[in-house]
């Protein structure tokens, strides 16, 4: 597997709008991702993340607005054809009919025609990069598979296509803590080694502050200014303090009581 | 519904023109062929058994007190291969494949599965429809031609144990051999050849149009086996009448 530090790409979002019906769920989303970056898009269950980066994906096509990938709109079928994208589904989004070791090749198989002697090695640095077993994990079923190792086949299977940016629905979601702090460091790791672009949607607060170089936070269909962590806390309006703050135990027995 | 027709006929010409990818796909074509082969053949058999058992008894016994005997052959040859058999076996085919067709395709539809595949470019009518559509358009003129011989045979064990009718196996094939010709095979193998493809564009189009939950899945099963049987009911009208017209 090659490195794609080289043709990592930039993400540029202007004006897009998604309603259904007549609901506005995105109003007029702006920002910037930046190659070679973890951009981190934060927010409450339901302000709209999801559906933002199936946008950002090209999986649904927006009322308005335009979504460029090193200024070309990802609608446009050349620039899908051009790039090389990749996401890890908030389920995993693996194929339950393959094995894991089918799963990770699948796109290697399907879309490059290569023969299988050739994806076999890929297979197996991708499925060793996440820390899965050649010689175990390789031939189970998803269905036998942890929420967590799903995530890390997710993973291998976006390793293998060597991605230029990768998105993350919620990777650390349905996790235990240690699991996510794997799979946090995992996203950290590809990023530094290869400089993938790497777009994180979540509402971890760990996981956006452990390892995005930006953070956007998302509400009520409207995405702030991003901002590296450390500037997040002190220019954020009093909403997006209050969802930082809170959740801890102290917090949670004060509104109780 | 008009919405539902004109998106399954997209949905055919699309994977007509995916066609020239079918032999990388012919794993996943054998593998689905098999599938439905094993899902149904004992099925087959017994209906089709029953069937031509069942028309032997109730036309034999009239037949034969109106001095017919030798039109019982003729009436079950020509009724299990021309209509029975193509629309029995089209509407189990579509409860019973169709229907887990729609299921997988609409749980991998659930479960973002082919939101991945789009994501890796792979084309899901290429991967999903394409295999799916040749196998069961292949396997189910295969399995109406079982049927139609089961069927024969069970008219004809009817005939020779019934004692209302009790005609020699001999006299019922011969006479079942001379009504029934090769024109009249072609008629129901065509048929369950049309039926097979509306089968398989109903069932894929539904799984590919679930949204939502496990309850999504189950409503678009029970919509696709009741469009499936709705259309092949109403085909099976306009293409006997074309066929009646060549004769």
């Amino acid at each position: 597997m090659t490195s794609s530090s080289n043709n990592s790409v930039d993400l540029k979002v202007r004006g897009l709008k998604k309603s259904y019906d007549g609901n506005l769920v995105l109003k007029g989303i702006d920002f910037v991702a930046e190659a070679h970056t973890i951009f981190v898009i934060m927010g409450p269950s339901g302000s709209g993340k999801s559906v933002l980066l199936r946008h950002l994906i090209g999986l649904e096509v927006p009322d308005s607005g335009e979504v460029l990938m090193n200024d070309a709109s990802i609608h446009d079928p050349a620039t899908r054809e051009k790039l090389e994208l990749a996401i890890v589904f908030q389920s995993g989004g693996l194929l339950n009919s393959l094995s894991v070791g089918e799963n990770v090749g699948l796109y290697l198989k399907e879309t490059k025609c290569m023969r299988d002697t050739d994806i076999d090695p890929i297979v197996n640095n991708s499925l060793e990069k996440v820390g899965l077993s050649v010689d175990i994990d390789k031939h189970k079923m998803p269905s036998a598979l942890s929420g967590g190792m799903k995530k890390r086949v997710a993973i291998a299977r976006a390793l293998a296509i060597n991605p230029q940016m990768i998105f993350y629905d919620e990777p650390t979601s349905e996790l235990d803590p240690l699991s996510a702090v794997t799979i946090g460091k995992e996203i950290q790791h590809l990023n530094q080694e290869y400089g993938t672009t790497s777009i994180v949607v979540t509402h971890d607060r760990d996981l956006a502050f452990g390892i995005g170089h930006k953070i956007a936070f998302m509400k009520n269909g409207v995405l702030t200014e991003p901002r590296s962590p450390e500037e997040i806390t002190q220019h954020s309006d009093e909403e997006t303090i209050r969802f930082l703050n809170a959740g801890s135990i102290q917090d949670y027995q004060n509104k109780t009581q | 519904m008009i919405r539902s027709i004109g998106a399954m006929i997209l949905l055919g010409w699309q994977t007509l023109q995916a066609l020239p990818h079918a032999w990388r796909q012919r794993d996943k074509v054998l593998s689905a062929f098999f599938e439905i082969g094993n899902a149904s053949l004992l099925m087959s058999c017994i209906l089709s058994l029953f069937i031509g058992g069942v028309l032997a008894l109730q036309s034999g016994p009239v037949l034969v007190e109106r001095g017919l005997p030798f039109v019982i052959g003729q009436l079950v040859g020509l009724s299990m291969c021309k209509e029975l058999a193509p629309v029995m076996m089209s509407i189990l085919i579509a409860g019973r494949v169709g229907s887990a067709m729609t299921a997988e395709i609409g749980s991998m539809q659930v479960y973002q599965e082919i939101d991945a595949l789009k994501t890796m470019k792979i084309d899901p009518i290429r991967y999903l429809v394409l295999p799916r559509m040749i196998a069961i358009s292949a396997a189910l003129p295969m399995l109406v031609i079982f049927a139609i011989l089961v069927g024969w045979l069970g008219g004809g064990l009817v005939s020779v144990m019934n004692h209302d009718i009790g005609i020699s196996y001999q006299s019922y094939m011969s006479n079942l051999r001379i009504a029934v010709g090769w024109p009249d095979l072609i008629h129901g193998v065509s048929k369950s050849t049309i039926f097979g493809v509306v089968i398989g564009l109903v069932s894929c189009y539904q799984g590919m149009q679930t949204s939502g939950g496990p309850r999504a899945i189950g409503a678009s099963v029970t919509q696709s086996v009741v469009k499936s049987i709705v259309f092949i009911l109403i085909l099976d009208y306009f293409v006997t009448r074309l066929f009646v017209y060549f004769e």
